[in-house]
């Protein structure tokens, strides 16, 4: 396989990484919402590799497909509930929170 | 593989290694939905390098079009949105601007280059989805009506 795949292996495995790291090292749920669509980026990168790289090319796009329709309705549904905990009041605290720990670092 | 396409997976490997560090790293919000949006571009670059056209199109379309800015708008109604430096808008402008030379690079001159590795046709992989994903079809369009109507339903929600 030509090596430039392994570099397109590689951008996908630290994608997903960064992602993970981000969604569990952040408190700000929008933060995490953003790390976790870092992950769903590398994951597509993997899943068309692996599509490339086991001859299962039209499998492959299909499913990535489906899943960019699928995370479409997942941020719709994490941003609505976002905007109503904005209006309870509870993302401006939680914000406020990390920046006051931030600022006593 | 021609070194042209080589280099064009390592750039667009570069800039989306460099976008997803930066969008899990920024502390503004709306940046990081900026850079996301921008890593959304650069995994479409190496879509469209690899082959699967229509998925990098889709990716474009939806993915940075629609859900990006959706996030991006949203932040911004939560929040004052910050300063704008200069430095990082320039970086933004010119990360885009790379990455839309890369594509018409791609697009251009792709089809006298042998350019991807495989080769999957609009037409294919809609018969395929059509005639082996009918199913997920249906269940992505219940999906996404269930979302459209449960997203209305919890922001104009009183209590």
């Amino acid at each position: 396989m030509n090596p430039v795949f392994y570099i397109v292996l590689f951008t996908s495995i630290f994608m997903i990484g960064m992602g993970f790291a981000g969604s569990v090292g952040n408190r700000n749920p929008v933060k995490m919402l953003l790390s976790i669509e870092v992950s769903f980026n590398g994951v597509l990168l993997l899943l068309l590799y692996l599509a490339t790289s086991l001859d299962a090319a039209l499998l492959g796009a299909d499913l990535s497909i489906l899943a960019i329709g699928l995370s479409i309705g997942e941020i719709a549904i994490i941003m609505s509930v976002m905007i109503a905990l904005f209006r309870a009041g509870m993302i401006r605290e939680l914000d406020e929170k990390e920046f006051r720990e931030e600022e006593a670092e | 593989m021609s070194i042209l396409v080589s280099l064009s997976v390592i750039a667009s490997s570069v800039a989306a290694v460099a976008f997803s560090w930066l969008t899990v790293t920024h502390r503004s919000l709306i940046y990081s939905a900026l850079f996301l949006s921008l890593l959304g571009l650069a995994n479409a670059a190496i879509f469209f390098i690899l082959g699967f056209i229509l998925v990098a199109f889709m990716q474009i379309i939806i993915y940075v079009g629609a859900a990006v800015l959706f996030i991006i708008m949203s932040v911004s109604m939560m929040k004052e949105p910050p300063k704008m430096y200069m430095g990082v808008k320039y970086a933004a402008f010119g990360a885009a601007a790379a990455l839309a030379i890369v594509f018409f690079l791609v697009l251009f001159a792709g089809s006298r280059l042998s350019l991807a590795p495989i080769s999957v046709s609009i037409t294919s992989m809609v018969n395929y989805l059509v005639s082996y994903g009918y199913a997920g079809l249906i269940v992505l369009f219940i999906m996404l009506s269930i979302a459209l109507l449960a997203s209305i339903a919890i922001v104009r929600r009183d209590d």
